[in-house]
């Protein structure tokens, strides 16, 4: 009653997703957002005019002068800096403005660039001091607050009569601070352009990486080259340059520069790029963060505004905004990675069938055949997976080093690296021509040629609308078997893992893998079935239209026909294993080896029906320690078409090959693969066909 | 003052009379209903610099009490001494469509855009005790011009070498961007440019804080210990000075004379105790009065187009010294209990 | 305010609800004493090492040997058969030629001295089924601990899971056949060691700790927080003891015992060999339960892989605080060590997991 429960619950709730979302790399933003988004949930019904057209464009219009310093506060802070002149320099940016535009008559043009001018001079002091003689951020923008604070202070005391008597009336000079384009106001326009060329700049042109490459580690950056007193100075120069930039607007807006001009406006910035996420420390942080954070700002502080709290009633809940957006951004930082490691593992539910006997009497009985393999390559060789011979009778095999590796037949002592490609090469097949096809875990389906060169078949397959991880990438292409036509199917095993965790995805149990089928003939690559168990070992059968391929954690193998009368059809012929089947490979007397990469156990199984137990483990017990399928123990077996085994081969004391992932007949030999392991068996096959090889059966090639 | 008295004991016997009548049987003169339709439902806002201080606290009781007994609304949005949250809350109420604008600002320039603005969007525009050089439709307020007058002939009367005393004396301004202080700062200027026996040692600004009063006017002192007599612009930042008086020791040697909205405890018992000189009173709550009666009109009487024709309520002034401290000022308690 | 406490634990997976388990370190850190030594003799699952007489005896199912220790060290000393009894041996004491032993099926019979043939079923009333240690304070006195009131002493691990704690100690005046209660409601007692001051050392198994039962009867806490399961004590000739540690504890183990549901549906359903719980012997057939980090690497197990055997021995200081230890990690075969004796040629371990007692040399002065 309660498993079925857990099973519905399993099924309808599809608690994978909260797992793959957080590993996104856009799930920053998401604390931000859900900060508006409750910010104007909670004004909204208080604040009858709040989404009204005169309240958004008033609105905006702060938004836009805000969100100019924003952007430059924030880049200052992403080279790991901060800027805190930012009030002054708005200030003296107004006052100048004005008296440019007022007492000496400048166009608008003109007025704009010499208050960039003079923003940007206060930038250089700043960058100056702090970029290139390294005096502290802080200190330094701080005193540069003070003077040119102070500067201002006398220079408005004495000229701010004459300063703020208009002397020409323009159009234009209106529009700056009061106009607007379709109800847009022109400061939000303006700061609009501005942060999309800032975000072009740092996500795309080198200037940006430099600077996020100088906030994120000042010595590293320094290292391998970057000028960082340069970049760390032109984003003082920046920040300047943009306070002004809001101070021209300002000006036009009000038309006078009282002495409380820009006060409190560097805490403002700083709050708003804090609450959006950017991290004080540097190298963290966006113009989309910015911005969000700015919004934040604004809609708080004009909301509290018009609800007519009292005094300083805007200030204390700012500050306390502050406090919490720092707290949760440095939790947030230092878990999240935490968080994800326990959030991601999401256990399904999976009842197996009740497994075969492995007793005396079942075809799987117990034995000692496998103790008599001559090894090969024994403490070379690690992570042979699979291997497979060529029609000369070397053998190849993958290693966990990226390497596939030839042995050099008759004796199998002599090795080199054949090709080396990376990742950690798995199933191997021989095609019609002699090249050498392999599934490399983490890149995709490559072949190499008899001249050893490699070429990359592919890497990327149709993308599912469903899912939320991107699985047109391939993390876990494990075996694969050629068609007669040509056509290459090879099992993925898993979407959600990579190779160094797939047991991981024992402890999941979802059928989080596919078999995807590669057409050289046309170079596509289309997923063929999916929701597939950890599907593993593929194998074409005789017949030219159907291919078996093993469920490793569903325990079972499967045929699909492909091809011919039967194409589409799915038929289980082995239901219930009593083991995780791996690789298959066909007989020389016309069946199948199947290799067992481990055994079933009652406890284990008992737990798959229960994910609530597994989920339980996987947040409190760590991870060397969460049970797993029995993997110390496999065997080998041969079974017909029908489901019947017909043999069954034990490394009983697991003392050589404790997991068996793969096993290949050559020439009456039996060659067995382990992917944890550091050796290769071979084991004499008695009554086998001394002439049969992988390559007669699937080509009739011969021998060279 | 005494009639004053009757007629409020009129109104008052009037109003219970009339309490005591049913509502629907109120008696129409000819015009009560009319008043009273034209007010209903108005919506008046009132922005001033902060509600912290007596003056506009003088001022809302009478607003409100009108709207109470009118049926109109008034909203306040204090611009907290912050400019730009003024022009906020401006923009607002202008976005709020709201009947009648009150504002007071804080520097000479900076709300004169959106005076004009507010009259473009059809507000009527009530600019109470400062204003900008445009003034809307209504300033009710002081003449600053007139108060510095008399305090530059109080402070003249007591230091002139004319007197025989060495006439010393020195300026501090409130914040050098507030029209009154601007004012207030051009008149003195003109004033004292003629006469020769007045020199203005030291001229400093304050900011309207008390404490920045006291610290300067202490430099002052020490720099001139024979200094006659200080002119400040508002009694709340001038008690500062008169602290620095006292803790120089000179308490009775120096003058001082500055102006107020004349609340008890701000003015007279300043002067009766010493503190100040003179203190010239604007009475802030004739002005509170003044500002009903303007909104009252404005709301039943608009003008058209709004700023059409401006007009100007100025208050009388008061000269506070000892011989009238006793009985020259008002309360903020009775105020607030039994309206201006 | 501890209910509080305890919610807060259970929310937070803290204090009594962490599966933590501390480490093996100090005084524990791991070596390979115990898979070293010298096998002296090979018999299925010994236990219950005694010195009778000049000899040692131990138990072997339900047979008694005795190891001649007449033969110079390092060759193979046989086992002579003593005395075989009618179920399995499940906890012995010896003085001077007296038996005291425990049997599987229940009760205790006495063999030798006085009281020869002396069978004691039953102390107060109450039916001695799970007789786990035997300890003999004087000639006349016998200390008996029942592990559980609910299982045999061969269902440890049914104990252990079900959380019980329903063991007792009592002492028994052969002579007058009265007998004390001493201790109640104890986690399965599994080793009692008389102490010269008339006090009792207990090893509480499933508290993985050590406690001592003073002469008037004070239950206090000598050494908890042991990383593995307490077996036997024995006496120790520098002073403290020697303690045999039979199991490890593993957080698998640890959570397990925190999730009822599965736990009973595990001890329901599956034979109890391959249940999630500690064992004796290293891990045989793959129908038991693996962990991770017991997946075996380049075809090696790990030696510090969570297996769920272990062998473990203590010894004790005067204090009762772990100065020296031997060990049998995770890729060995020595583990189950449930009795440790302490002769002229060192120390005797019985190793359920290697079916063998073995000699351990003392350490060698630099």
């Amino acid at each position: 009653m309660s498993e079925s429960f857990s099973r519905w619950r399993a099924r309808l709730l599809p608690g994978h997703i909260v797992g793959e979302i957080l590993s996104k790399s856009w799930i920053d933003n998401a604390i931000p957002f859900l900060l508006l988004l409750l910010s104007i949930a909670f004004f909204s019904p208080r604040i009858p005019d709040f989404f009204a057209a005169y309240s958004l464009e008033d609105n905006s219009r702060q938004l836009g002068e805000l969100l100019l310093i924003v952007l430059g506060e924030t880049i200052v802070v992403l080279a790991g800096g901060i800027d805190l002149s930012v009030g002054a320099t708005f200030a003296m940016s107004t006052f100048a403005s004005l008296g440019m535009f007022n007492a000496l008559g400048w166009s608008v043009p003109s007025v704009m660039l010499g208050a960039a001018a003079i923003g940007a001079a206060i930038g250089m002091v700043n960058g100056l001091l702090i970029g290139y003689l390294r005096l502290r951020a802080f200190l330094t923008s701080l005193v540069t607050l003070i003077i040119v604070r102070a500067i201002f202070d006398a220079l408005s005391l004495k000229y701010q009569i004459a300063v703020s008597m208009p002397d020409q009336k323009s159009a234009v000079w209106d529009f700056l601070g009061n106009g607007a384009w379709f109800g847009v106001p022109f400061s939000l326009v303006l700061a609009v352009a501005v942060g999309l060329l800032c975000h072009i700049t740092l996500t795309r042109l080198r200037l940006g990486w430099h600077i996020q490459a100088v906030g994120g580690a000042r010595r590293s950056a320094f290292n391998a080259g970057i000028p960082v007193g340069r970049t760390v100075c032109s984003t003082y120069v920046l920040s300047g340059v943009l306070a002004a930039l809001s101070g021209t607007l300002y000006a036009s807006r009000l038309g006078a520069a009282g002495s409380d001009t820009g006060i409190g406006l560097e805490v403002a910035a700083l709050t708003a790029a804090v609450l959006g996420g950017v991290s004080l420390g540097g190298g963290r942080g966006s113009v989309v963060k910015g911005a969000l954070g700015a919004i934040i700002v604004t809609i708080v502080q004009t909301s509290l505004l018009r609800l007519g709290l009292g005094s300083g009633a805007s200030e204390m809940i700012l500050g306390i905004l502050l406090l919490a957006a720092v707290a949760i951004d440095v939790k947030w930082l230092k878990n999240r990675l935490k968080v994800l490691a326990k959030v991601y593992v999401s256990p399904g539910y999976l009842a197996l069938p009740a497994a075969e006997l492995v007793d005396g009497r079942s075809p799987y009985a117990l034995n000692d055949r496998l103790n008599d393999v001559e090894l090969i390559g024994l403490g070379e060789i690690e992570g042979p997976e699979d291997v497979i011979l060529d029609t000369a009778g070397n053998l190849f095999c993958g290693s966990r080093h990226g390497d596939v590796i030839r042995f050099f037949a008759p004796d199998y002592k002599q090795w080199d690296v054949y090709a080396h490609i990376g990742g950690h090469p798995l199933g191997h097949a021989f095609d019609r021509d002699g090249n050498l096809i392999v599934c490399v875990s983490g890149m995709g389906l490559y072949k190499v040629t008899p001249q050893q060169e490699i070429v990359k078949l592919s890497d990327e397959t149709n993308r599912s609308w469903l899912s939320i991880i991107d699985d047109s990438r391939m993390r876990l292409a494990d075996d694969l078997d050629i068609a007669p036509d040509g056509r290459i199917f090879f099992s993925e095993a898993t979407i959600r893992f990579d190779v160094s965790e797939w047991m991981v995805d024992s402890l999941e149990a979802r059928p989080n893998g596919r078999i995807i089928c590669y057409d050289p003939r046309t170079a596509t690559t289309r997923s063929v079935i999916s929701k597939l168990l950890f599907p593993n070992g593929i194998c074409m059968t005789l017949d030219g239209e159907s291919f078996l391929f093993a469920e490793s954690w569903g325990c079972r193998i499967t045929r699909y026909w492909f091809d011919g009368p039967k194409k589409g059809l799915l038929k289980v012929i082995m239901p219930n294993l009593p083991g995780y089947p791996d690789n298959i490979n066909r007989s020389s007397d016309g069946h199948y080896w199947c290799a067992f990469v481990g055994m079933r156990a009652p406890a284990f199984d008992l737990a798959l029906r229960m994910p609530g137990f597994r989920k339980r483990m996987v947040e409190r017990v760590p991870h060397d320690d969460w049970i797993y399928p029995n993997m110390n123990s496999g065997c080998v077996i041969k079974f017909d078409l029908e489901g019947n085994v017909l043999d069954c081969l034990w490394d009983r004391n697991g003392v050589n090959h404790p997991m068996i992932t793969s096993m290949r007949e050559h020439k009456g030999y039996l060659y067995l693969g382990g992917s944890l392991n550091n050796r290769i068996g071979r084991l004499k096959i008695a009554g086998a066909d001394p002439e049969w090889s992988g390559n007669r059966s699937y080509w009739h090639g011969g021998d060279a | 003052m005494r009639l004053n008295k009757v007629i409020g004991g009129l109104v008052a016997v009037m109003a219970l009379a009339l309490a005591a009548l049913p509502a629907h049987a109120e008696f129409d003169d000819g015009q009560i209903n009319k008043t009273r339709t034209l007010l209903k439902g108005k919506k008046v806002g009132f922005v001033p610099i902060s509600m912290g201080f007596d003056l506009p606290q003088a001022w809302y009781e009478g607003l409100h009490r009108a709207a109470e007994s009118y049926g109109f609304e008034v909203v306040v949005r204090e611009a907290n001494w912050n400019v730009q949250a003024g022009a906020q809350a401006i923009n607002q109420l202008i976005g709020e469509k709201v009947d009648v604008l009150i504002i007071q600002p804080p520097e000479m320039l900076s709300y004169s855009r959106l005076v004009d603005k507010a009259t473009a969007a059809g507000i009527s525009v009530i600019q109470i005790n400062l204003k900008s050089p445009n003034t809307g439709d209504v300033y009710v307020g002081a003449n600053w011009t007139e108060i510095f007058k008399r305090e530059a002939e109080g402070i003249t009367a007591i230091c002139s070498r004319d007197k025989g005393r060495n006439g010393k004396i020195a300026l501090i301004q409130g914040a050098l961007a507030t029209s009154g202080s601007q004012i207030g700062s051009q008149a003195l200027k003109e004033f004292f440019a003629a006469r020769k026996d007045i020199d203005v040692v030291a001229d400093q600004a304050a900011d309207w804080d008390a404490s920045k009063a006291r610290a300067v006017s202490g430099t002052i002192l020490k720099q001139h210990p024979d200094l006659c007599g200080f002119i400040g612009f508002w009694e709340v930042q001038d008690i500062g000075i008169a602290a620095a008086i006292k803790e120089a020791g000179l308490q009775g040697k120096v003058a001082l004379v500055t102006n107020g909205g004349g609340e008890q405890k701000s003015n007279c018992a300043n002067v009766a105790n010493g503190n100040f000189t003179m203190d010239v009173s604007y009475d802030a709550r004739g002005q509170a009065r003044d500002l009903t009666t303007v909104v009252e009109s404005l709301l039943q009487n608009k003008p058209t187009p709004p700023g059409s024709h401006p007009i100007g309520i100025y208050s009388p002034l008061t000269n506070i010294d000892k011989s009238n401290a006793a009985a020259g000022c008002w309360s903020l308690e009775s105020v607030k209990r039994d309206g201006p | 305010m501890s209910a509080l406490s305890r919610f807060i634990d259970h929310f937070r997976g803290s204090g009594d609800y962490s599966v933590s388990v501390p480490p093996f370190d100090g005084a524990l850190r791991p070596n390979e004493r115990l898979e070293t030594a010298l096998a002296i003799v090979h018999a299925p699952e010994p236990d219950n090492l005694v010195t009778l007489a000049d000899g040692v005896v131990f138990s072997s199912a339900d047979s008694l040997f005795r190891i001649d220790f007449g033969s110079p060290a390092g060759s193979h000393t046989p086992a002579v058969p003593l005395h075989r009894l009618p179920s399995t041996v499940t906890a012995l004491a010896s003085r001077d030629e007296t038996l005291a032993i425990g049997l599987e099926k229940g009760g205790v019979v006495i063999l030798g001295g006085h009281h020869d043939g002396m069978i004691i079923s039953a102390l107060d009333g109450i039916a001695i089924n799970c007789p786990t240690a035997l300890a003999f304070q004087d000639a006349d006195a016998l200390l008996i601990a029942n592990g559980s009131a609910s299982h045999p002493p061969s269902r440890w691990k049914s104990d252990l899971l079900d959380g019980g704690a329903s063991g007792t100690v009592s002492r028994i005046d052969l002579a007058t056949r009265r007998s004390t209660r001493l201790a109640a409601n104890l986690a399965f007692p599994l080793g009692l060691l008389p102490l010269g001051d008339g006090g009792l050392l207990v090893s509480e198994s499933w508290r993985h700790r050590l406690v001592r039962i003073d002469v008037s009867g004070q239950i206090s806490r000598v050494l908890e927080n042991l990383p593995a399961y307490p077996g036997r004590l024995a006496p120790c000739r520098e002073g403290g003891a020697w303690l045999a540690l039979f199991a490890p504890r593993r957080r698998l183990v640890e959570f397990v015992l925190r999730e009822p549901a599965y736990r009973q549906r595990m001890m329901r359903e599956i034979p109890s060999e391959y249940w999630v719980a500690p064992t004796l012997r290293p891990m045989m057939s793959f129908l038991e339960p693996l962990q991770g980090g017991m997946l075996k690497q380049l075809a090696r197990l790990k030696p510090w892989a969570p297996s769920r055997s272990y062998g473990l021995v203590v010894r004790l200081d005067a204090n009762f605080l772990p100065v020296e230890s031997l060990h049998s990690r995770a890729d060995g075969c020595r583990h189950g060590v449930r009795s440790v004796l302490e002769v002229s040629a060192g120390l005797l371990a019985a190793s359920v997991g290697a079916d063998a007692v073995v000699l351990v040399p003392p350490p060698r002065e630099h």
